[in-house]
C-alpha cells in the first residue's frame, strides 16, 4: 500500500522547502546558542511554539491529503510508547538521580553543547513544521 | 548498573522506533508510517473543536520547552 502521504507530495513542494529549510536552520542556529533556563530561551522557544500552533490551527499553511483510517498495524506503534513511558515512569518515581536517570536528565549533558543543541532545535522545529502540514 | 539499565532501556524505545520508521517506509507495509499515525490522531475531533490537533501540537511544543528551554 503507497503511503498517503508520498502520494500526495505537491508540485511546488521543492520551492516550499527552499523557503522553509532556511527558516528552520536559522531559528535552530539562533536557539542553539540560548543557553538553558535563560529568558532568552524561553522566549525563543515560546515564541517559535506561538508561530507555529497558531499556523497548524489556521488554514494559512497547505496541507498535506486527508488521513485515512489506521489498519491493525499502527498498534506497533504503542510499543515504543509503552517501552519509554515505562522506562520515564519508573525512573522520574525512583527518583534515583544518576545512579537511575530520566530521559531528560541523561540528555542535559549532550543539550549543553552548542552544536548538539542546534541540531535538536532544527529536529524539533522541522518536526512542528511536520506536523503543522498534517 | 542502575544508569546502564535506564540508558538500555531509552535506547531500545529509540530503536523501535527507528525500526518502525523504516518499515513503515517499505511499499506493501502494514505498518503505516509515523507520519500516518500522527495525521489519524491529528483528525481527531469532538464536535467543532480540533482536539487532536491542539493536543499533538500541544504536546510537541511542550517538548521543545521542557528540552530547549529548560
Amino acid at each position: 500500500m503507497e503511503q498517503p502521504e508520498v502520494a500526495a507530495r505537491a508540485p511546488g513542494a521543492r520551492g516550499r522547502a527552499a523557503v522553509t529549510v532556511p527558516v528552520l536552520i536559522v531559528v535552530a542556529l539562533v536557539g542553539g546558542q540560548l543557553p538553558s533556563f535563560s529568558t532568552a530561551a524561553s522566549l525563543w522557544t515560546l515564541g517559535t511554539g506561538i508561530v507555529l500552533i497558531r499556523l497548524g490551527l489556521g488554514d494559512r499553511a497547505s496541507r498535506r491529503a486527508a488521513a485515512r483510517p489506521l489498519g491493525p498495524g499502527a498498534l506497533w506503534w504503542l510499543l515504543p510508547l509503552a517501552v519509554f513511558g515505562g522506562f520515564e515512569a519508573v525512573t522520574f518515581a525512583l527518583s534515583a538521580g544518576d545512579d537511575l536517570p530520566t530521559f531528560s536528565r541523561l540528555m542535559d549533558p549532550v543539550l549543553d553543547r552548542p552544536v548538539a543543541r542546534s541540531a535538536a532545535w532544527f529536529a524539533w522545529s522541522a518536526a512542528f513544521w511536520g506536523l503543522v502540514r498534517r | 548498573m542502575m544508569r546502564v539499565l535506564a540508558v538500555g532501556g531509552f535506547s531500545s524505545a529509540l530503536a523501535l522506533v527507528a525500526a518502525l520508521v523504516v518499515l513503515g517506509r517499505r511499499p506493501g507495509s502494514r505498518i503505516p508510517s509515523l507520519g500516518a499515525v500522527c495525521g489519524r490522531v491529528m483528525s481527531y475531533e469532538v464536535g467543532p473543536v480540533p482536539v487532536g490537533r491542539i493536543g499533538l501540537l500541544g504536546f510537541w511544543w511542550w517538548v521543545g520547552w521542557h528540552f530547549l528551554a529548560r
